[in-house]
């Protein structure tokens, strides 16, 4: 597995999160890593909900798991996850702080495993959680791709990355799962 | 300077690696912490670069080995301010938060005495 798609997103997200899904074909040769900030029952919950729509395996993310191409693995709600290697695999270190998990935390180690394979999605939003990790991904060389304004219900976490400079390409909900699918076979 | 740069990821190791090869420094890799505390034992590194996530032994695991006696530079991620504070009561020197300027990483490197 040579890329990796890693989505940040909050308010807005879970929506956002099955627009995107139920467009990726079932043999994706990627993974999908989601940080999507939402209390830990509620993660369980878009699981669920991603898997109906979405060709693609769909779980919560599990200390230890090997990430596998054509799996989106949403990050537990009350954790903030990191890769390590061999694998990389998947660590779950339990969050205290807001918000949670972490995109930037998620980001960050996504990009240091991955360096220019890394493509990062930041989605409806409020707040700033996106920013470092976002600088992270294309300091490493990845790619960075932002829901524009009129697609999202909160226009927040997306716009203070666009003022970070940390992005390649806004694009609306539809055009993103095709930009995603562009990118990875290419 | 000696330098021995512990982190799991490869492609960091070789960020690294090149951010100081522009040094006039002998560098040295290391995996994990197990890996890390071989070679710091045969090596004697003049400053230790260390991660703190990593599988087999954690950056804390290692700290408390060799804190108290080796110049280590902890490398953290944004939020981990906690386990830096627990990296510099084990004896750390000094941290860099990732995403890091490959300014500051030498800045880092030539404030140790």
């Amino acid at each position: 597995m040579k890329k990796v798609i890693v989505i940040g997103s909050s308010t807005g997200g879970p929506g956002a999160l099955e627009d995107i899904l139920k467009e990726l074909p079932a043999n994706l040769p990627v993974s999908i890593l989601i940080a999507q900030h939402l209390a830990h029952p509620f993660t369980k919950t878009l699981v669920e909900r991603l898997q109906i729509v979405s060709k693609l395996v769909v779980s919560e993310a599990k200390n230890k798991e090997i990430l596998e191409p054509a799996h989106a693995y949403v990050i537990p709600g009350d954790s903030h996850c990191f890769l390590y290697e061999p694998g990389p695999r998947i660590a779950l270190l339990p969050a205290e702080d807001l918000p949670k998990p972490s995109v930037d935390m998620g980001f960050t180690s996504v990009a240091e495993h991955f360096g220019p394979d890394t493509i990062g999605v930041i989605l409806s939003g409020m707040g700033n959680d996106g920013v470092i990790g976002a600088k992270a991904v294309k300091q490493l060389g990845g790619v960075i791709l932002v829901q524009n304004e009129a697609t999202s219900v909160i226009f927040g976490m997306a716009k203070r990355v666009i003022e970070s400079g940390f992005y390649d390409k806004i694009l609306s909900l539809p055009a993103i799962a095709a930009k995603l699918v562009e990118l990875i076979t290419t | 300077m000696k330098i021995l740069i512990v982190d799991d990821s490869k492609f960091m190791r070789n960020v690294l690696l090149d951010i100081l090869s522009k040094g006039n420094h002998d560098l040295i890799e290391a995996e994990n912490g197990k890996i890390a505390l071989e070679k710091y034992q045969a090596e004697k590194p003049d400053i230790v670069l260390l991660d703190i996530i990593m599988p087999e032994m954690d950056g804390m695991e290692v700290l408390k080995k060799i804190g108290q006696q080796a110049k280590v530079i902890v490398i953290s991620a944004v939020g981990q301010e906690k386990m830096v504070e627990e990296a510099k009561s084990l004896g750390a020197l000094n941290y860099i938060v990732k995403p890091f300027d490959n300014e500051k990483v030498l800045e880092v490197i030539m404030a140790v005495k």
